[in-house]
């Protein structure tokens, strides 16, 4: 391969004017030149490692110290869950490695260094420092519902070049300073691009926590000044929306990990008084393509990326991507840019960020032992805020054993509740399970109890 | 285990009914047994949802940037002791 004279062979951590703000964190507003600052100071007192699992909670920690991992050489490995035992998995893969992050925590037995207070303070101010292109940035790793996590490798031109694009689409353009607030772990890959990575490049202030409940959202967007930003999912929103609470307007609600929905993305523009973008996008290639979900059912794809399709299959390339990416959904182009989704080649499902396969969970409830059928699946959104439910036959097994099978198995969202018994599953004479009649056996059972 | 009080056991019947748990009698729910981890085994998404029940049945709004729901949603006592100091509030 040859190197393309236009590229240089490192690009700046941050694009951003020294004296802007990059984050609110303790109390305070961090310019850009003064995280630089903590940067540097940070990566230079990291252990000597060449993998830093990193589990920091709050966002600005998060930022900090996976910048100074790279800086420092390192690269940032960023599990599913801060579960001891997925830690502990990937620490076994990419190794020698320790564990970075700011509060108790169980680190999985691993070395583990605590970021200091002090260390994100307002200290002396540094120029952003550059990092090597092909530099592996980080490791992000998607949970696999049983056996390995998937990893994703992400050069630092990866992450570099696609936060470009991001901030493009997901403000539209837009004039800031923006202010964001997130629901969702930064260490997930749609939180990493938003709430991470953009501030990087983007004229956006990040705000360091990850309210859950609405009253929490509600007092930390009336901290921020206009026009702000929520990066949030489906679920997150649908519990906003539940609270009857009046929240300050927001410009852009950001939603993804989940189909968001006409109605529910309309209620969240009126009450919000926002414009909601839904990203599409997958771990392995990062957020593709975005929709104004409340007015279209069209995605429009992010011009960085080249969409090929064959037969249902479709794979994504990019320059900045390490190799291409085959997508887990079926997309019908109805224009060169413009597409919508026909439903998914696999079975995956995802549950506020946990991805997994319903074909393998249901696999694990029938190796229970005493459950005669069984199947796990997705019901429709009723009143809950969405979570798996299961059928299952089996007369000997109680519900509390089946669910403590999974828990030490899966992720917690993963596991599903309620778990409903019954005589037998409606399956056709080949053994198949249409989807409508087991919705009918779900629908008849539940109006029964 | 000690017995129910009457917004504890009110408390552990929209807990059920709430996150589903079919397999649970609200009054087997020990005022002090752990809701998340160990004990009934909840995660953030049943908080959320439990949360939002709450606000809907009490109008009381939980927040876990407080230190005090951290504590509240250890178990049904102290959960129950911050919805009725709310309510009185």
């Amino acid at each position: 391969m040859t190197d393309t004279p236009s590229r240089t062979k490192s690009a700046p951590l941050t694009t951003r004017p020294a004296d802007q703000h990059i984050a609110f964190h303790d109390g305070r507003r961090i310019t850009v030149a003064q995280f630089c600052g903590q940067v540097q100071a940070l990566a230079a007192a990291l252990p000597d490692q060449p993998y830093a699992v990193n589990l920091c909670r709050d966002r600005y920690p998060l930022l900090v110290s996976m910048c100074a991992v790279m800086l420092r050489g390192q690269c940032n490995l960023l599990p599913s869950s801060r579960q001891p035992s997925t830690v502990r998995e990937v620490a076994d893969r990419y190794s020698p490695a320790y564990v970075v992050h700011d509060a108790e925590i169980d680190t999985a037995g691993l070395g583990a260094f605590r970021i200091p207070a002090s260390a994100l303070e307002p200290g002396e101010p540094a120029p952003a420092p550059e990092i090597p292109l092909d530099q592996l940035g980080a490791i992000s790793f998607t949970s696999g519902s049983t056996g390995q996590s998937g990893a994703n490798l992400k050069p630092w031109r990866t992450l570099f070049d696609s936060t470009a694009v991001n901030i493009r689409y997901m403000l539209g353009g837009a004039a800031g300073p923006h202010e964001l607030l997130a629901t969702v772990p930064g260490q997930h890959m749609y939180g990493l691009e938003t709430s991470i990575l953009a501030p990087l490049q983007g004229d956006i202030c990040l705000h360091t926590g990850q309210p859950l409940f609405p009253d929490d959202v509600r007092a930390a967007l009336e901290r921020m000044t206009a026009p702000r930003v929520l990066v949030s999912t489906p679920l997150h929103l649908r519990a906003l929306l539940g609270s009857e609470l009046a929240f300050p307007p927001v410009q852009f609600v950001l939603s993804a990990t989940a189909p968001l929905g006409q109605e529910l993305a309309a209620a969240v523009e009126t009450r919000f008084g926002a414009s909601v973008r839904e990203i599409y996008g997958c771990s392995e290639a990062g957020s593709l393509a975005w929709r104004h979900t409340a007015h279209t059912q069209d995605w429009e794809a992010f011009d960085a990326f080249d969409f090929r399709s064959k037969g249902e299959e479709c794979t994504v390339y990019a320059d900045h991507l390490p190799e291409p990416v085959p997508l887990q959904d079926v997309l019908a182009f109805s224009g060169p840019r413009h597409f919508t989704l026909k439903g998914r080649l696999s079975d995956l499902v995802n549950v506020a960020g946990k991805r997994g396969s319903l074909a393998a969970l249901t696999e694990l409830l029938q190796d229970v032992p005493g459950v005669i059928d069984g199947v796990v699946f997705q019901p429709p959104h009723e009143n809950g805020i969405g979570r798996l439910a299961a059928m299952v036959v089996a007369p000997t097994v109680s519900a509390k054993t089946i669910a403590q099978t999974f828990r030490e198995r899966v992720d917690a969202a993963l596991v599903p509740r309620p778990i409903v018994f019954t005589d037998a599953l409606p399956r056709s004479e080949t053994g198949k399970l249409p989807r409508d009649k087991l919705l009918a056996a779900w629908r008849a059972h539940r109006s029964r109890s | 285990m000690t017995a129910q009080s009457a917004t504890e056991k009110e408390l552990a019947e929209l807990l059920v009914q709430t996150l589903n748990l079919e397999d649970v009698e609200p009054g087997s729910i020990a005022p002090e047994e752990a809701l998340f981890g160990e004990g009934l085994g909840l995660d953030s998404i049943d908080a959320l949802e439990l949360a939002l029940a709450i606000s809907q049945t009490y109008g009381v709004q939980l927040r876990s940037e407080d230190e005090r729901t951290r504590e509240a949603f250890a178990n049904l006592r102290a959960l129950s002791k911050v919805i009725e100091a709310e309510r009185t509030a």
